[in-house]
This record gives structure tokens, sequence and C-alpha cells, in this order.
């Protein structure tokens, strides 16, 4: 067992440099987490389909997308449902101020904006 | 290497990556975000790397992608796993004599590219970059689970090894 009772100084060296990448990603992950906006963008094929400004909503409704159906109420958004098997879309449960769902199989991405990025925004 | 040999040892690496390409996918999704799994059947690979060679590695891959998809999926999952395949076997086989005495991190560098490549993938499907923001996430995964596998593959290389030397 001599494989393991001893690191190398290869070992050593590799294990600090992936620390540092996972200390980076938790650090970006955080930076990620505080921008963005109260606009949700929805997005099929790369193409923008809604921009919807959930700060401003009053009411919920559904917007069914092919396979998909968002559900957008006041202060969110979520996927409510798929027809996908696996379902990732609708666990990734109810957006509010930041972060983005992503449906891989139908190529839907519903993503949180800078509500001062929207044009709409700007025009209203 | 007998001929025959080697293609059974082949089939039998294949036939083990596909298992556990297949029970894999019938686990429950680990986190909410799409993309991040243990990536057992990359094990196989990375064993078949060092046990048969790189060309034989790439065809047990590929049985593997084709098959994986036929019995575990659909055309998009199969897009996704054979992108990010190619990418991981070309980093695999880039890094493993180098490397040969720190397994693990061939591992670890292999889901890493794998990872990035269904990010591609996935920007090129979506027509968007937003994809990428998922990378710190799924570069946090690749580091564990890529860890976790190549462990795997070099504690059972080092047994066979063990295993060689005691029967001569």
């Amino acid at each position: 067992m001599k494989h393991i009772k001893k690191l190398s100084a290869s070992n050593k060296r590799w294990i600090a440099v992936f620390a540092a990448v996972i200390v980076c990603c938790i650090l970006s992950i955080i930076l990620i987490k505080n921008i963005g906006g109260r606009t949700a963008v929805i997005y099929k094929d790369g193409r923008e389909i809604a921009r919807i400004d959930l700060s401003r909503l009053t009411e919920s409704y559904t917007i069914p997308l092919d396979g998909n159906v968002i559900l957008v109420e006041p202060g969110g958004i979520r996927m409510q449902s798929a027809d996908c098997p696996d379902q990732i879309c609708v666990h990734q449960g109810v957006l509010h101020d930041t972060g983005r769902i992503v449906c891989l199989p139908n190529r839907v991405l519903i993503e949180m904006q800078h509500t001062k990025d929207a044009p709409d925004a700007k025009a209203g | 290497m007998k001929k025959t040999k080697r293609i059974a040892l082949d089939a039998m690496l294949a036939a083990v990556a596909l298992l556990l390409f297949i029970v894999e996918a019938l686990l429950p999704p680990l986190t909410s975000i799409p993309g991040i799994k243990i990536g057992l059947a990359n094990a196989v690979t990375l064993a078949a790397v060092y046990l048969c060679g790189r060309r034989d590695a790439a065809a047990i891959l590929f049985v593997r992608v084709c098959l994986g998809a036929v019995f575990a999926g659909n055309p998009t999952t199969f897009l996704y796993s054979a992108s990010g395949a190619v990418l991981c076997l070309a980093v695999t086989c880039a890094v493993c004599r180098p490397l040969k005495k720190t397994v693990w991190v061939v591992s670890v560098l292999g889901a890493v590219a794998h990872n990035i490549g269904q990010l591609l993938t996935a920007s090129v499907l979506l027509q968007s970059a937003a994809v990428f923001w998922y990378l710190p996430y799924l570069l946090i995964a690749a580091v564990i689970s890529g860890t976790f596998t190549g462990l795997c593959v070099q504690f059972l290389l080092h047994r066979l090894q063990y295993r060689k030397g005691e029967s001569q």
C-alpha cells in the first residue's frame, strides 16, 4: 500500500492546482449570483421569445412553448412542466432575482437580467 | 497480448462501460444543474487507455457512446455525450503518458474537458453563450467526480500490476 502512504510532490502540486480552481469557481459563483435584475427573458432556439418585467406583474399566467409550460407570477418565474424525461428544468424551481433555467432537450433558456438593461424598461 | 485476448478484453471493458453508463442514467439527477454526474463510465475509458492502449480505448468509448444513446438516451443526449467524450478522450490521450504516476490527475483533466465539450455543444444548440455561466459549477463537479473515478482507476491499475507480478 505504498501508493497511499504518502503524497508525492507532484500529487501535492496537483492538489494545490485543483484547490485553487475550486476556490476561483466558488468566488465566480458568488459574483455571478450578485449580478442580474428582475427582468426574465425567455429564449427558444437562441431567439428571444419574451421579455417580462417580473416586478410589474400583478397576476400570474402561463406561457406554453412547445413541450414546455412556463409559469410567470409576480416576482417569480418557473418551468411548470416539460415533456423531457429528466425534468431538470422543472426541478430548478422558481427564479426571483438572478439565475437561469435551461431546458437542454427543448433548447429553452430563461434568464434573469438587469431591468435597467431591458429596452422596454427604458420606454416605460 | 494475443489478438483474440485483446478483442475479448476490449469487448468486456465496453460492456462494463455501457453498464455503468446505463445504471448512472437511471439514477435521479444529483443537482438541479444539468450535466453534473459522477461519470463512472469514464473510469473504464481511463483504465482502457492504460490497459489496452489509446486506440482500443477510443474504440471502447465509441461503442459505449453509441450503444449508450440507444439504451439510455435520445439524439440530443447522444450529441452531448459524444462531444464530451471526444474532448475527454483527446485530453486523456494527450496527458496519459506524462502523468502516468498520477492517474487521478488525468481523470480530473479528462472530466474538465468532458464538461467543456458539453458546454460547447449546449452553446451551439441553444445558440447562446449564456450556458457558460454554468462553467464554475461544472468545474467544481468535474474536479470532485474526476478525483473519485480517477482514484478508483489508480487503485485498480495498482492491484492489477501487483497481481501480474505475483503470478510471474
